[in-house]
């Protein structure tokens, strides 16, 4: 008797799982609404500064690097801050600027904006060791524990993504762009799924695209029809100076959600959502602008409130057409 | 007679809003400007570090000295630019020359003052003073400053910091104040370490 009770337990939690999944992530998609579910950092508190990366591990603590204070910080599921470790140097677990954060299953890699190479901590953010690299570091991803995908910022190495080891060894290149291209114009944000295809999209070009794990172009998007983008002169240089795409993140469904820039008809606030195929599903409005958006393994999405003050976490709730 | 007198002047503020709403506001002004001077303050104050007034401050129990004893007295009055926390890399300078500076010009000798713009469009200007204010608190608390440096929530010092963070040198000796915009050039350090340390 019991064990049918637990069956049917089962039974209606996996059908409700499927139905709310299809409900979520069905391809008619039309509306995506958010829900404020939790709030970190607020004007009194001394939680956060300017917060810049976010990742979220399977217990649902929170890590944050903060810019303001040159550290690393972790957060329980209510917004505490348990721990916080980094202080300004060059030294280990010193930063300059931390910036970008990502995670594998034991690790912590947290990149530093004038600092070559990427700082590894434990979860309980005691630092482990330094993986060398000679150029800085413009977008992360952590593939796994061995392996980790960079986006140069170094003139030369723009227009490729380099596969290190955890001692900082390339084992391979991906070209996305071959053909030269002027300062800036290829730098990018990306994501890797888990059959290993990647997701670029361009920040100063209104182009996103996807390619297999065998750098073969599959698709590629143009959202904001702008055109080219204007540039300016800075000292000798020419570089542009609108941001088109910011960030993009996949979430557990493989979707894609791009954060648009400074072009977008609600700049640094509009977020697009793609198919895996590229089809454009919906488009919806943070309620501040953000550097960055985040999605958890539960598809929850964080992103910036009060200029860097406050991390926000929302549940993402669609509706069908 | 006075009841009339009051009719025509109600009758003319009626007929000319304007000048009704004019003379409110001049009178909203005085009460406020006095209001200002006696006993207002034109700025919210970050305590960074309360001590007790030395015998060589300055300004000595909140009242001024005599003119005498201001003599071989020298201050530095950085204002920095909000906009500069926004690029970390753009305080260096500053941070780099504060750290060079006497032990009494890193503390009581030294006034900072943190400008900041906000458009309409960013909304309101109370919030914006608040995320100002922590930010301000956690760049002080991280990089250890130890002068007092005051919010300019009325936007009083703008126009001084238009070209990003600068230092001003008052020295009474020289009977000079001068402004020295960062980034600071070998030249310029130099310069401002000879007029402290004469």
């Amino acid at each position: 008797m019991e064990k049918r009770k637990g069956l049917l337990a089962v039974s209606i939690v996996m059908v409700s799982l499927f139905l709310q999944t299809q409900f979520l992530f069905g391809k008619e998609l039309s509306k995506i609404f958010l829900e404020e579910v939790l709030s970190v950092g607020s004007m009194d508190d001394d939680a956060l500064f300017q917060w810049v990366g976010v990742v979220t591990d399977l217990k649902n603590y929170i890590y944050v690097t903060d810019a303001m204070d040159y550290s690393l910080k972790k957060f329980d599921t209510k917004g505490n801050l348990l721990k916080k470790t980094g202080r300004k140097g060059q030294g280990p677990g010193e930063f300059l600027a931390p910036r970008l954060l990502d995670s594998s299953d034991q690790l912590l890699y947290v990149t530093d904006q004038y600092i070559p190479g990427i700082h590894v901590f434990d979860r309980d953010l005691e630092f482990r060791h330094r993986i060398p690299l000679i150029r800085l570091v413009g977008d992360l991803k952590v593939i796994s524990d061995k392996q980790i995908a960079v986006v140069t910022l170094a003139y030369g190495q723009i227009g490729k993504i380099f596969f290190y080891d955890d001692k900082g060894k390339v084992i391979r290149e991906f070209d996305y762009s071959t053909k030269k291209s002027s300062l800036l114009m290829d730098s990018i944000s990306f994501d890797i799924d888990f059959h290993g295809n990647i997701y670029l999209a361009y920040n100063f070009q209104d182009k996103i695209e996807k390619f297999d794990a065998e750098g073969r172009k599959l698709w590629s998007q143009e959202l904001l029809r702008i055109g080219r983008v204007k540039r300016k002169k800075i000292s000798s240089i020419v570089v542009p100076f609108k941001i088109v795409y910011k960030d993009v993140v996949l979430d557990t469904s493989g979707k894609l959600f791009v954060l648009g820039g400074n072009l977008s008809k609600n700049p640094s606030r509009d977020v697009y959502v793609l198919s895996q195929k590229g089809e454009h599903l919906t488009t919806f409005t943070l309620p501040e602008t953000s550097h960055c958006i985040y999605i958890d393994s539960q598809d929850y999405l964080y992103s910036r409130a009060n200029d860097g003050v406050t991390l926000k976490k929302y549940r993402m709730k669609a509706v069908n057409k | 007679m006075r009841k009339y007198w009051f009719k025509v002047e109600g009758l003319m503020f009626k007929e000319r809003p304007f000048c009704y709403l004019k003379f409110r506001h001049f009178i909203m002004i005085v009460v406020l400007g006095c209001f200002l001077l006696t006993n207002g303050e034109l700025s919210s104050v970050i305590e960074i570090e309360a001590r007790i007034p030395q015998k060589n401050d300055l300004f000595s129990n909140g009242k001024m000295d005599s003119y005498d004893s201001l003599e071989n007295r020298k201050l530095l009055l950085f204002i920095i630019d909000f906009n500069d926390f926004m690029c970390l890399s753009c305080l260096d300078s500053f941070l780099d020359f504060y750290y060079c500076l006497p032990s009494d010009f890193q503390k009581h000798l030294s006034w900072g003052i943190l400008v900041f713009n906000i458009s309409e469009k960013e909304g309101n200007n109370n919030i914006s003073a608040r995320i100002v204010e922590k930010k301000l608190r956690g760049f002080v608390a991280a990089n250890n400053i130890k002068f007092p440096i005051l919010i300019d929530k009325f936007h009083v010092f703008n126009g001084l910091a238009e070209e990003g963070t600068v230092v001003m040198v008052f020295d009474w000796n020289r009977k000079m104040v001068k402004r020295y915009v960062f980034p600071l050039n070998k030249g310029q350090i130099e310069e401002i370490f000879k007029f402290l340390t004469e």
